[in-house]
């Protein structure tokens, strides 16, 4: 069968990837430059402390990606040739603020209690903090550490993704844009800004902040909704490192990224200097060392979120092989998404069950 | 490797800095990166992690692989002028930083 994915970033990458490793004939048009592309400008993290709260089946399926990580990272570099850089080393969250933190806790302790499978954390204070990480500063009260979790080189990803894509027989349009898609008997079609016309029996629609013109005409609600992050990296140091955090990350050629901004700003995608202060302000208050490190460049992204932050996985009920599929997260889920996604679309009998995360849980 | 074009010696005025401690020679104008190249030196730097040698490849303050230290702070060398006395190291992180790299698998 057919599929046509609407999307290159690595959410529709990923499951271009699961269904070329199935052998399925698949035709993913990647969209333009000009567009938002998360995959390009996110953080990097394989995540999974703080989030599912409300949602245990997300914290599962979270868990769950993380733990196929290692051989998915392990099966792109044979088939590609490209490192994804992958380290599980565990995960820190460093706390300056004394309700943040309490909060913090709270919310892992919650999750925790509703995902008994999910890893435990562990609180350090900051004495025991400083015997793991003994660059922290004074102003750090304590870290929360969730061992498995890790970070990636996110742009490595969708390199591989790519490649092993078109090794797997896929054909890729590059720099084309799907201006319609549209059902003709058995059929979707997919028509380019070309006016070039592509049809398959199956269509994915995964293309982020541009799902939300494409998945209304399939039918689907397709509420997509942009929040920015903005991002810093500065020279490279020496590897010193080891644990990554939701805002402080050392890549493995040595800078250190820092980020974590959550604004609500539409489609604004410009970085301001109060949010780059306020970023390089927080790493100098977690690593002094930092302060006389020269930051080499900025820029701002959209996440693409839902309107509760879980994934959506839907096919359509009127037009059965139409899927929408999007979700925050992509990098964590990219390793899931590949393997127990895939199986879902193609409706084999390993699908898992994902009816929580339906789009129907938005019409009440 | 690098040598100077069209140059009348008499129109120039020269000064000299030091790098890493030597005297190294310069025309007024001449960006630091640019002293340095004319003065022979192939490798400006140590990348932190791998160790690998780095000279510049941009020449216009982007690339950041001509990085040298200037009065305390890592500086792209091309983006600044020489200066008559002016104390050129080569970037050291640990002292900028204070870290002692860990091992880190
Ligand atoms: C600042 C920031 C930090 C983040 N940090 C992390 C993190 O640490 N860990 C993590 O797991 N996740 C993180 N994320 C989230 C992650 O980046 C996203 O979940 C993921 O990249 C989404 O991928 P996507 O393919 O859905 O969307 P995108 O990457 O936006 O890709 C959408 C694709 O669709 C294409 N497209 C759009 N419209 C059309 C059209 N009409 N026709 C054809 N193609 C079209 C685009 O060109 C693009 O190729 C972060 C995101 C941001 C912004
Ligand atoms: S040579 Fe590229 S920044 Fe100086």
């Amino acid at each position: 069968m057919k599929t046509l994915i609407i999307g290159g970033g690595v959410v529709g990458l990923s499951l271009a990837y699961g269904l070329t490793k199935r052998n399925e004939d698949v035709v993913v048009v990647c969209g333009s430059d000009e567009d938002y592309n998360a995959s390009r400008g996110n953080f990097g993290l394989i995540w999974s402390q703080g989030k599912g709260l409300g949602c245990p089946e997300y914290s599962q399926w979270t868990q769950k990606s993380i733990s196929l990580w290692p051989s998915f990272a392990e099966e792109l570099a044979k088939l590609t040739g490209i490192d994804v850089e992958l380290s599980l080393d565990g995960g820190m969250e460093y706390f300056t603020n004394k309700h943040e933190m309490e909060d913090f806790i709270e919310s892992l302790h919650k999750v925790k209690k509703s995902n008994s499978d999910s890893q435990t954390y562990k609180y350090l204070n900051h004495e025991q903090l400083k015997l793991c990480v003994p660059e922290i500063g004074p102003k750090v009260l304590g870290a929360t550490f969730m061992p498995g979790d890790g970070h990636v080189n996110p742009l490595q990803l969708l390199t591989a993704l790519r490649e092993g894509v078109r090794l797997g027989g896929a054909k890729i349009f590059n720099g084309s844009r799907v201006k319609r898609v549209y059902r003709s008997g058995d059929l979707y079609n997919a028509q380019l800004d070309d006016n070039k016309e592509l049809s398959a029996s199956r269509v994915i629609i995964a293309a982020g902040l541009g799902s939300a013109d494409l998945a209304p005409m399939m039918g689907f609600k397709g509420t997509v909704v942009p929040q920015q992050g903005q991002l810093l990296i500065t020279e490279k140091l020496p590897q010193f490192l080891k644990y990554p955090s939701g805002t402080i990350r050392q890549v493995n050629d040595g800078g250190i990224q820092i980020g974590g901004s959550t604004l609500d700003r539409g489609l604004d995608n410009k970085e301001c200097i109060k949010t780059v202060s306020e970023l390089a302000s927080h790493a100098v208050d977690v690593f002094p060392c930092l302060e006389e490190v020269n930051l080499l460049r900025s820029w701002a992204c959209l996440r693409v979120m839902t309107e509760d932050g879980f994934p959506i996985y839907q096919e359509s009920k009127t037009n059965p092989g139409a899927f929408f599929i999007t979700c925050h997260s992509g990098i964590t889920l990219a390793a899931i998404h590949s393997v127990l996604l895939t199986e879902w679309i193609v409706g084999s009998e390993r699908s898992p069950d994902l009816s929580m995360f339906s789009e129907e849980r938005f019409n009440v | 490797m690098f040598e100077r074009i069209n140059i009348n010696e008499n129109q120039v005025d020269k000064l000299s800095f030091t790098f890493d401690g030597k005297v190294v020679s310069a025309y007024q104008g001449d960006t630091v990166a640019a002293a340095l190249l004319g003065a022979g030196y192939k490798c400006f730097r140590e990348t932190p992690v791998l160790g690998l040698n780095r000279n510049p490849y941009c020449m216009m303050g982007s690339c950041y692989d001509c990085l040298v230290s200037i009065g305390g702070r890592n500086v792209q060398s091309c983006m600044v002028e020489c200066e008559q006395g002016m104390v050129v190291e080569r970037v050291s992180h640990t002292k900028l930083t204070g870290i002692r790299p860990h091992e880190v698998s």
